[in-house]
């Protein structure tokens, strides 16, 4: 695949490029002076995400006197939450888009163009154009990029085919097309990717939204899950749901969860959308696959040497400062987040500790103590709703989760108050990043 | 004439009033960490864009009495709150219902 080809593809899929060119990593440490002039300081944020954008935002919000330019190369973004109602037909892709015009009120300046290359050593960031940004500290947040070496058979160009709808746009555009164009009584199969993974509670949904569609619109189709994990999240509420709605369990059953080694997919066919499962390779034959391949930091992190050998970037998360770049933050997917899950409330959460960090350390001021909520709503019909909280704090330098806090949906709420709590959070997390 | 020397000596004293060169930083940092989180859900300044609770113009008391409630597993109108309110210590419910508060 030639070169200009991968960046298109990397601009379309994650609206970022990353060069392969050249990445001075500096040393691991970094000091904590106050910038000469904090009232000059300038922060670069690339990537226009919940995370990068929700940066940007915060970074005017915290230090209004900071000069903060955020790039990314699309106009639009199409968020990932809100993308399986797309494909269940309960609402239409434009409506899950933003502009960055919202970000430009608050001050940020907005660059859409491509990053050919961190120099880390000369603190600026080269663009595509030829312009150069430099800058006292820049944040990070790339998203996530696919392994595609992890499964015979299928490579990145096989997507506008088989697509894999993880990075919401065009291809969520692909997949609903093929949902409802499929032959009456057809199969659809999807093959989440193995953990880590961006957004765990994801496929799951996706199954309850297709199989909201099917059951109105195609209801002798068939959904086969074939998952290399042992269990999911929120995997209780989920098969509740199905059984509920979607007959799971029974020899009617829409849906089929095949998971742990009988459900790993080791080789996929492509011209016949065949997927090989489980130690004896049994073949399932899909009309629509959706395979989802495992995942990495974006490639921009890659060649920026801001990830280790796990393809995630390690950092200090009190600062969100990478632990092998100095004055580079990295957060939300492609940072190693851990125990907060890879969503986009935890990179909300995230983008405004390490903005209000990162004003801190520009003006040699005290941050006060950083603290964190993931809230994650999951749809398995229009009025049907589950969820899963925690609140997080910061225990010796590390994200830890509170002991007492947080959970799944109880049995005693109601569910479609948790629907209806779902559209409510999608409105207003949307709003807080890019409004 | 009169009118604008009077402004002027107004707007010197005020200018006066202010410490030297201090940063505007905004106070109750316990309070604005947790406060901004909250957003995701509650809105930017805990204005709701739909039918999660808006937090802005609440009285402090008011949002320390529902979550003392929310923690203590006695809000019949819980769904998600008494999950996350017991994630918070007295002292820090007491931070973000200030910074709420005090939201312009």
């Amino acid at each position: 695949m030639s070169k200009t080809t991968r960046r298109k593809f990397l601009g379309q899929a994650a609206g970022l490029a990353a060069g392969a060119g050249l990445t001075l990593a500096g040393c691991a440490t970094s000091g904590n002076k106050p910038a000469a002039s904090a009232k000059k300081a300038r922060v670069v944020v690339i990537g226009g995400g919940f995370g990068g954008a929700t940066a940007a935002k915060y970074l005017k919000r915290f230090g209004p006197e900071l000069e903060v330019t955020l790039v990314e190369y699309n106009k639009k973004y199409y968020t990932c939450p809100g993308s399986n109602w797309v494909l269940g037909g309960l609402r239409d892709l434009e409506s899950i888009s933003f502009t960055y015009d919202g970000l430009r009120k608050h001050g940020v300046k907005v660059v859409h163009d491509w990053v050919t290359a961190i120099d880390a050593d000369g603190q600026n960031v080269r663009l595509a154009s030829g312009g150069q940004l430099p800058y006292d500290r820049l944040v990070v947040s790339p998203g996530i990029d696919f392994r595609w070496d992890t499964v015979a058979g299928i490579s990145e160009k096989d997507s506008n085919t088989i697509p894999h709808a993880w990075k919401a746009g065009p291809q969520t555009a692909i997949l609903r097309n093929q949902i409802m164009s499929m032959r009456r009584g057809g199969t659809f199969v999807i093959v989440p990717p193995p953990n880590p993974f961006r957004c765990p509670p994801g496929p799951y949904e996706r199954v309850s939204m297709v199989a909201h569609y099917l059951k109105q619109h195609n209801p002798t189709a068939k959904i086969i899950i074939l998952d290399p994990k042992p269990k999911f999240s929120k995997q209780g509420l989920f098969t509740a749901g199905w059984k509920k709605l979607y007959g799971f369990g029974t020899d009617n059953s829409m849906i089929e969860w095949i998971g742990g080694d009988d459900g790993k997919v080791s080789k996929i066919d492509v011209a016949t959308r065949t997927a090989y499962h489980g130690p004896l390779e049994e073949a399932v034959k899909a009309d629509v696959l959706n395979f989802v391949p495992a995942q990495k930091a974006g490639r921009l992190a890659e060649a920026a040497g801001l990830t280790d050998a796990s393809g995630w970037c390690p950092v200090n998360q009190a600062t969100w400062e990478s632990t092998r770049v100095p004055k580079v933050h990295v957060i939300g997917d492609a940072a190693i987040q851990k125990p907060l899950p890879k969503s986009g409330f935890a990179a909300n959460s995230e983008a405004k500790m390490c903005a209000a960090a990162i004003v801190g350390l520009l003006r040699g001021e005290d941050a006060g103590p950083p603290s964190f909520i993931n809230t994650c709503y999951s749809l398995v019909a229009p009025h049907y709703g589950i969820s899963v909280a925690m609140v997080y704090t910061l225990k010796d330098g590390k994200v830890a989760k509170v002991k007492g806090a947080g959970g799944l949906t109880p049995p005693n709420v109601d569910v479609s108050q948790e629907a209806a709590y779902a559209q409510s959070w999608w409105q207003t997390i949307t709003a807080d990043v890019w409004s | 004439m009169h009118k604008k020397h009077w402004r002027l000596a107004l707007a010197l004293g005020v200018l006066a009033a202010l410490p030297a060169a201090a940063p505007a930083a905004e106070p109750n940092l316990m309070g604005r960490n947790i406060g901004v989180t909250c957003f995701g859900c509650h809105g930017t300044d805990g204005k709701s864009q739909g039918v999660a609770p808006s937090l802005h113009g609440k009285k402090a008391q008011e949002i320390i009495d529902k979550m003392h409630a929310f923690r203590a597993g006695k809000d019949p109108e819980a769904t998600i709150m008494d999950r996350i309110a017991r994630g918070y210590t007295d002292e820090q419910i007491r931070a973000v219902a200030d910074y709420f508060a005090n939201l312009p």
